[in-house]
């Protein structure tokens, strides 16, 4: 355990890791994402963390009958304030626009509710739209990530980013890598070392 | 796992590297890699700026601070990535593992590069594939719209016999779905009864010859699954391979039933009609002879004073009778004899006909006519002597009593149902009865004429009903079996061509006669038979033998000045003029002369309707003197 965290387990791979880290996920298909994510919820809903998804085009009642098999109630988890789903575009834009600074609160708070519920700990996946591109402040998604990295530093929510390869350049990803302390590569995670911390990043 | 932290710039440096090199093949295209790579070279030591370019680096660096590495895997190039770098001398350190990183990225390219030319193979492959998917469904399609819209069966099998496909006539044919007969052996699903099986089961690896593989078989009795029997003809060939391998056999089949029957029917309507013309023949020149005998045997009995004589006359005249029923029907049944229709009401005639015919006997009558169907043109005589000769067959057929079931309807003939009916309206006369049926081997006899089972048949009944129905353009039709008796539809045609009535006949007179008569008839006895008649009722009689001599009898006799008054004119003159064209032409100068037709055929419309032809009245030969002398007392004023 690392600067006296709790390792937490990720449910779609083999490693632990600290309570608190931010993970950046590349996939390059659906298959891929939706397995990281639905083990990443249960996992974290089976060690009674707080937690929440952001997701584009995923289909519920698949996820439904998913955590079925997985001996979990989808619809109670998510009645009791456990799990909560949400349209990663609702989350990320408000009226077409990108505020990290609103993100970020949102991300607090989902901490702080986690505490007050008497949760061990909390964890969110969630996968950036490519609309970001497009959206007002859409810029400002690395400092947001970066920003991110800043947060979670005292609001330890383990937070796995998911990016699509096929929806982004080269080069995007490559900036992704760089604000995202740890990285899911073949199905491991590993330490980042193109990682740029918060406080440098500003001046790059 | 624990995280641990970079241990120093190099060892982080190198793990970048690493890292793009692992990330990187996992990045969707070409593109992406080029571009994350160029991205991750940024943040090597001394590197400024990194891009790549389709073109190779120079073969010389332009300056220090600017180098290319050339991305190439094999003969492929991949143009390069240029770097220009703010410190070449740390850059200077990285710079064999960034040539490491671009040579396994090159090796990604290629094996992009690849995978595409695979993709694109495998996506012409799928193109040419559901596009000969398609060309085969549409050939099979127009195979199957083929099969199921030629008139033959076709059925296919595999190389071990067992059916493959069956169209829709094969299927009605043999009584077998094609769901239920595919997969079976072909000789369970098409049986033939008379005829060696086909062999149908090819042995693996065997090959046919082109010339041999089509075999034939003219008539064959196919056995449906229900139990039916088709006259099928069939040829079989066998389905090979480019090498000759035999993959299955095709039979087609011909259902022969319906031509051969009608082919049975021409057939017998030419040996009746050959048969007729030659009965005609004789029964025409023995009704003349017959005539003779008749009125000799007349004027004996006149003549007779014993009365012993005179009964042995009475009974020879009593045979003799007999005699002339038989050649009244042997004349009806040739060509000669056409039927006078008229209208006749069916419903009557059917109904007092087979009440006449059923009179005394222990067989029941179901007695159905179509209210649809209320008269029909035919010759009210011969239709009675049809009817009431199949009622009388089918009542000699149940001595033990059954039922007798007489039908008439209105139907329409929408093809040939023969080759003698043309389509048309038609009334179906059926006549059936219960009985024990007629042998098969039978069957297709039992119209020739002098064909006969019974003990003193004469063989003229079905003869003469057949002879009567087709000279109505009809059809008489016969099928029968143990199981349900046997049963005569006949089809006469509803189109009116006569109307005439029949004369009714008149009770016999006697006769004096006085003036001039002429008598033609090309048999000598019978001029001089009838002249005695003619004598005796007190006529001078001249005759003659051709139409040319009574021409000029009358003729001279005009120029006389002592005309004919009564003439006594044989319609049928062998090779020369007979009495209908001899009245034809002296009737105008003589329109008071009593002229009376004289035929052994009855049923010549001359003789029905004599006055259309310009006679006065007819006669049928053989006639007494009585019934002569009836004819004239009625006429002679």
């Amino acid at each position: 355990m690392k600067d006296g965290k709790r390792l937490v387990d990720l449910g779609f791979v083999s490693a632990r890791v600290p309570a608190g880290s931010h993970i950046c996920q590349i996939y390059s298909d659906s298959v891929e994402r939706d397995h990281a994510l639905l083990n990443f919820l249960s996992s974290g809903l089976r060690a009674g963390e707080k937690t929440a998804c952001f997701w584009a085009d995923f289909d519920e009642n698949s996820a439904r009958d998913w955590f079925a098999a997985e001996q979990i109630a989808f619809d109670d988890e998510r009645a009791s304030g456990h799990l909560s789903t949400s349209c990663a575009e609702s989350v990320y834009f408000e009226n077409g626009h990108f505020a990290p600074e609103r993100v970020l609160e949102l991300l607090v708070a989902f901490h702080e509710a986690a505490i007050h519920a008497g949760h061990p700990g909390a964890r969110v996946i969630g996968e950036m739209s490519p609309r970001i591109r497009e959206v007002e402040g859409g810029a400002r998604l690395f400092e947001y990530e970066s920003r991110v990295n800043a947060v979670i530093r005292q609001r330890p929510v383990t937070a796995v980013c998911q990016y699509d390869a096929r929806a982004f350049d080269g080069a995007t990803i490559m900036d992704v890598l760089s604000v995202h302390p740890m990285m899911v590569i073949h199905g491991n995670v590993v330490q980042n070392p193109f990682f740029t911390p918060p406080e440098q990043f500003a001046y790059r | 796992m624990n995280i641990d932290e970079p241990t120093s710039l190099r060892a982080e440096v190198l793990a970048r590297l690493l890292l793009v090199q692992s990330t990187a093949a996992h990045l969707p295209d070409e593109a992406a890699i080029v571009a994350f790579t160029c991205r991750g070279l940024e943040m090597v030591p001394g590197v400024r700026r990194a891009w790549s370019q389709s073109d190779p680096p120079p073969a010389e660096p332009l300056s220090p601070n600017l180098v290319g590495f050339e991305l190439r895997f094999g003969g492929t190039e991949f143009g390069a990535v240029c770097l220009e770098l703010y410190c070449p001398n740390e850059f200077a350190t990285y710079s064999p593992h960034v040539q490491n990183l671009l040579f396994v990225v090159a090796l990604m390219l290629e094996e992009r590069r690849q995978r595409r030319m695979m993709e694109e193979h495998q996506r012409q492959l799928e193109l040419r594939i559901q596009e000969r998917t398609r060309q085969l469904s549409e050939e099979k399609e127009r195979l199957q719209v083929t099969l199921n819209s030629i008139g033959d069966g076709v059925i296919t099998t595999n190389a071990h016999g067992n059916v493959v496909e069956m169209n829709p006539i094969a299927q009605e044919l043999t009584g077998w779905s094609l769901e239920e007969a595919r997969g079976r052996p072909l000789e369970e699903v098409f049986v033939l009864a008379d005829e060696r099986q086909f062999r149908t089961s090819l042995a693996p690896g065997a090959r046919t010859q082109p010339p041999s593989t089509l075999e034939y078989a003219d008539s064959s009795q196919l056995m449906a699954r229900h139990g039916k029997r088709y006259a099928v003809s069939t040829s079989r060939s066998t389905m090979t391979d480019r090498d000759g391998t035999p993959l299955g056999t095709v039979l087609v089949f011909h259902d022969m039933t319906e031509r051969l029957r009608l082919i049975e029917q021409t057939q017998r309507a030419e040996r009746l009609d050959a048969i007729g013309i030659l009965a005609g023949g004789i029964a025409h020149d023995f009704n003349n002879l017959l005539s003779g005998i008749f009125g000799y045997l007349g004027l004996a009995r006149e003549l007779a004073t014993d009365n012993e004589q005179a009964a042995a006359l009475d009974e020879a005249t009593g045979v003799f009778e007999r005699a002339r029923e038989l050649t009244r029907q042997l004349l009806t049944f040739s060509k000669g004899g056409s039927p006078v229709r008229s209208a006749i009401d069916l419903r009557k005639l059917l109904t007092d006909c087979s009440r006449f015919a059923l009179s005394g006997s222990n067989v029941s009558l179901n007695l159905r006519i179509a209210p649809n169907l209320t008269s029909v043109a035919a010759d009210a005589n011969q239709l009675w002597r049809v009817i009431d000769n199949l009622i009388r067959n089918a009542v000699q057929a149940m001595p033990q009593g059954g039922a007798i079931s007489l039908e008439a309807d209105l139907v329409e003939l929408g093809k040939p149902h023969h080759p003698a009916l043309t389509p048309g309206q038609y009334a179906k006369i059926t006549v059936k009865d219960n009985g024990p049926g007629i042998p098969p081997e039978i069957l297709p006899r039992v119209f020739d004429p002098f064909f006969t089972t019974k003990e003193h048949g004469t063989g003229l009944g079905l003869a003469t009903a057949y002879s009567v129905v087709r000279k109505h353009e009809g059809h008489i039709d016969v099928a029968s079996s143990p199981e349900e008796g046997t049963r005569f539809d006949i089809y006469l045609p509803l189109a009116m061509t006569n109307t005439a009535s029949v004369v009714p006949p008149k009770s016999l007179r006697e006769h004096n006669g006085k003036g001039r008569a002429l008598v033609l008839d090309d048999e000598p006895y019978l001029c001089t038979l009838f002249t005695r008649y003619l004598s005796r009722m007190g006529y001078r009689v001249t005759a003659v033998q051709s139409g040319e001599e009574a021409m000029a009898a009358f003729d001279g006799a005009i120029a006389e000045r002592d005309p004919i008054t009564v003439a006594l004119l044989d319609l049928t003159i062998p090779g020369g003029m007979g009495g209908k064209e001899v009245i034809a032409r002296i009737r105008p100068r003589m329109p008071s002369l009593v002229a009376i037709a004289a035929s052994g055929y009855s049923e010549d419309p001359v003789m029905a309707k004599p006055a259309d032809f310009h006679f006065t009245a007819s006669l049928g030969k053989p006639f007494s003197i009585a019934e002569l002398a009836t004819i004239l007392d009625t006429f002679v004023k």
